[in-house]
């Protein structure tokens, strides 16, 4: 069924901003490098190319290495792991230096970069554009396709969908990969590989990342035997927009609240914010203006989308057009206007959305993960380095530094390594095992199985997770994989560009990313960070653990792994667990 | 309106399956009238015709635009995820910049040779090439390849080499990117559109 065996020294899997960082850095040191990318690189779902908010580097004293890792930690409630922590933001100013002479357009001042200031950094951190109002997102898809495009040692292979890692005996050997132009399946052997695959956000319909990104890492990852991690935190976003429709995802409200004191409305016409927080009232932190709106949803008093409305008709009128005017140009204020949607009069919908994931490859500082001849970097690279909340504007510059480091560090191995042979049986029945829905007459569709997830994830896994819920969740999702996953049917046969088929083999790699995270959260009885636990409210120092996932035949064996504190002690009295 | 009672409304994709048809084919589908092209393409594909084909990536929350969902709408470039489904129906066809690999999926490795459709841009966009300094970014930056450098008084500036090719105010990335401010986009009234 193998079409073809291409031969790398590195392969790297995924180009986001850390699959192409370790792809250049690796083919600088000469050895030759192949990129796969499901979609085309540069025009892809790469969240970095929706990014731009922050970029984090301590560049100028007072601020420091030390005070960067210690708001780090104390943003991840010390559940980080310090030591990736420490040698990770390292490199950050580094990067930053390497990002400018690649062409990034950083605000200069008076000779130095201007930063500012986001929640949680001591000092302003975060690198700017140039143009003040303009983010860093553009900058980045100009910089980072040409790293590694007309190389001559790398070869970019678009539309090339990583379905399975290879082993052989306990080392990964390379990788096997469906073309999507014509569903040839293409085996890559490889000296070393770079898993970089991004996260696994798309388990929630709402969320602000791209629907590509469906824990494709995570799942062969772990079918392949790696030991995972974080599986547990995910971060939402706190406002994006839900209706009208045409702005769907879009996380621009956040923004507007910031501009325009906006008030929450449920179905029934009620303030509810005030209830939750008589103080604060419309204007609450990120985090508890998400958990509002959750549960009056959750209790039958969410907006007709599933949110809440924010209106800004209190507004007076002039306030409001000037601000209006100075929008002109916004595309989302654009949208809404083409929608027929008047800020003025109507309210919109807003809710929260899936933004980032901690769930990922347990690595140590060289990227390494427990399989020899696998490395994981950027969101995949969990190491849980993000502990259970990340700072915004941290996620770049772990890329970036995780990028080069794995990318240095393999093409060093690769220099004297021989290439690996495969175990071309292992290939064959990998194939067989992705073809086996194309088979199928009828059955479930990889759509219904995708949305079935969604909802799973939404009811169990946003915020008040809890035991019964979670459980129920659980035997749900247990029943559909010995039930449905084996009536996966893609009803088009075709050979080009099978988008059924796709989706089918991201269904596989969602069920086990969900499980893995559903079993994470019901494990952690305790609430920290990004994970809120409504029968055990408080955080607790015994804890202050990782939870490692590995695959045991058909199932998952759970351990945990204490974290230490080289570089910053948590907080004794309160248990170094602030919630 | 559906059985969930949503409004619906028509929309016309250009099919092409290079295993068996010789020529493309326009096929119809009713998909709700809420949100995006890119929405009503994906309805098509999971309520209608899963063997339908398209490229996506960001699906448009936020500012940026990885570009991958480009195609002609009634006519006019564009990102399908920015755009909303037209009332009196729609119609879809890959952009013509690049082969089609199938339906609206095109090969952005491959340009098209040749004599290529004609499109109706709804955006004319231009550089001022006395404040152009040649530094390459819209070139990089634009997904269609609208952009090229060229040698003016010994001098790079960039010029908008292929104006049907650029998908407007679905992008304007180059615009909101060129250091200087030298590339403007003004609105033209197309024929058929609101
Ligand atoms: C809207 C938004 C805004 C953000 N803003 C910020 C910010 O301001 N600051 C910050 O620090 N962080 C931000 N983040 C987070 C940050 O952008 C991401 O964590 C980071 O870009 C992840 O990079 P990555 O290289 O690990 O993965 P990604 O950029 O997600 O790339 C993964 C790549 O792998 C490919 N891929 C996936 N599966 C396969 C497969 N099976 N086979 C082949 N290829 C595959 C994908 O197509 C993709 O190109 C933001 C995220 C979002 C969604
Ligand atoms: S980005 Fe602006 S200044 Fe740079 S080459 Fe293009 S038009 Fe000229
Ligand atoms: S707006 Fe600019 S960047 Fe976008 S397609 Fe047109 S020319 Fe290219
Ligand atoms: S999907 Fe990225 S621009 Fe439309």
């Amino acid at each position: 069924m193998i079409s073809e065996t291409l031969e790398t020294d590195v392969l790297v899997i995924g180009g986001g901003i850390a699959g192409i960082r370790a792809a250049a850095e690796a083919a600088n040191s000469g050895v030759t490098v192949m990129l796969t990318n499901k979609g085309h690189v540069g025009r892809d779902g790469a969240a970095v190319w929706m990014a731009g908010m922050g970029y984090q580097a301590a560049l100028y004293p007072p601020d420091s290495l030390e005070v960067h890792v210690e708001d780090t930690v104390k943003g991840g409630k010390y559940l980080n792991n310090q030591k990736l922590v420490h040698d990770f933001l390292k490199l950050a100013p580094d990067s930053v230096n390497d990002l400018a002479k690649w062409g990034m357009r950083f605000g200069r001042k008076d000779g130095k970069f201007v930063q500012v200031q986001l929640p949680g950094e001591t000092y302003p951190r975060s690198m700017c554009h140039t143009f003040s109002s303009q983010s860093l997102g553009g900058e980045y898809r100009k910089v980072l396709p040409r790293q590694v495009m007309n190389k001559k040692n790398i070869r970019v292979m678009n539309d090339l969908f990583i379905i399975d890692l290879l082993t052989c005996d306990d080392r990964v050997v390379g990788a096997l990969g469906v073309d999507l132009r014509n569903s040839l399946f293409r085996v890559v052997k490889a000296k070393y590989t770079i898993l970089a695959t991004g996260g696994y956000m798309a388990l929630f319909d709402f969320s602000t990342a791209n629907p590509t990104l469906t824990g494709d890492g995570q799942g062969m990852a772990f079918r392949a035997g790696v030991r995972m991690v974080g599986m547990e935190f995910i971060q939402f976003f706190p406002a994006a927009a839900i209706w009208p429709r045409i702005v769907y995802r879009d996380h621009f409200p956040y923004t507007l609240l910031w501009r325009l004191r906006g008030i929450f409305y449920n179905s029934i016409g009620e303030r509810f914010m005030e209830r939750y927080y008589p103080v604060e009232k419309d204007f609450a932190t990120r985090e508890a203006m998400s958990r509002a709106i959750y549960r009056e949803v959750k209790e039958g008093r969410g907006s007709p989308h599933g949110g809440a409305y924010v209106s800004f008709r209190h507004l007076p009128r002039n306030l409001i057009n000037t601000f209006l005017e100075e929008m002109k140009d916004n595309p989302f204020m654009k949208a809404l206007q083409e929608a027929g949607v008047d800020i003025r009069e109507d309210a919109i919908e807003i809710g929260p959305a899936a933004h980032y994931v901690h769930g990922g490859c347990w690595i140590n500082e060289r990227c390494e993960t427990n399989l020899k001849g696998l490395y994981a970097i950027g969101e995949v690279g969990a190491g849980g380095k993000d502990g259970a909340d990340r700072l915004a504007g941290n996620a770049l510059p772990f890329c970036m530094a995780m990028g080069y480091i794995a990318g240095k560090e393999v093409a060093r191995e690769a220099a004297n390594d021989a290439v690996p042979e495969i175990d071309m049986q292992q290939a064959e029945e990998l194939c067989q095992e992705a073809q086996k829905p194309l088979n199928r007459k009828n059955g479930i569709t990889a759509f219904d199985m995708k949305k079935k997830l969604q909802r799973l994830m939404s009811d169990a896994m946003i915020f008040d997770r809890n035991k019964k819920d979670l459980e129920q969740a659980l035997s749900e999702l247990t029943r559909m994989r010995n039930e449905e996953y084996g009536n996966l049917a893609v009803s088009n046969k075709s050979k080009t560009f099978n988008l059924e088929w796709m989706e089918a083999l991201e269904a596989r790699n969602m069920l086990d990313a969900a499980e893995m995270s559903m079993r994470a959260a019901l494990m952690r009885e305790e609430s920290r960070g990004l994970h809120q636990r409504s029968d055990f409210p408080e955080p607790k120092s015994e804890w202050l653990k990782h939870i490692l996932i590995t695959k045991n035949g058909d199932h998952m064996d759970f351990t945990t792994e204490p974290v230490s504190f080289p570089y910053v002690k948590p907080n004794q009295e309160k248990g170094g667990t602030t919630k | 309106m559906n059985k969930s009672g949503e409004h619906m409304t028509e929309l016309r994709v250009l099919r092409y399956d290079p295993e068996v048809d010789k020529k493309p084919v326009y096929r119809s589908y009713m998909v709700p009238l809420a949100g995006s092209v890119l929405g009503g393409l994906k309805y098509v594909l999971e309520h209608h015709d899963s063997s339908l084909s398209f490229r996506y990536g960001c699906w448009g929350p936020g500012y940026e635009r990885c570009g991958a969902c480009a195609m002609l709408i009634n006519g006019t470039p564009g990102f399908s995820c920015k755009v909303a489904m037209q009332p009196n129906g729609t119609t879809v066809e890959p952009h013509p910049k690049f082969e089609v690999i199938k339906d609206l999926t095109i090969d952005f490795d491959r340009e098209q040779t040749g004599k290529r459709k004609q499109t109706k841009p709804s955006s004319r966009i231009s550089i001022d090439s006395e404040k152009c300094v040649g530094c390459r970014d819209c070139v990089l930056l634009c997904p269609m390849n609208v952009m090229q450098m060229e040698k003016i008084e010994r001098k790079g500036k960039a010029k908008v080499a292929d104006p049907g090719s650029c998908c407007g105010f679905t992008c304007k990335l180059c615009v909101a990117y060129c250091p200087p401010g030298a590339i403007h986009m003004e609105a033209l009234k197309v024929r058929g559109q609101k």
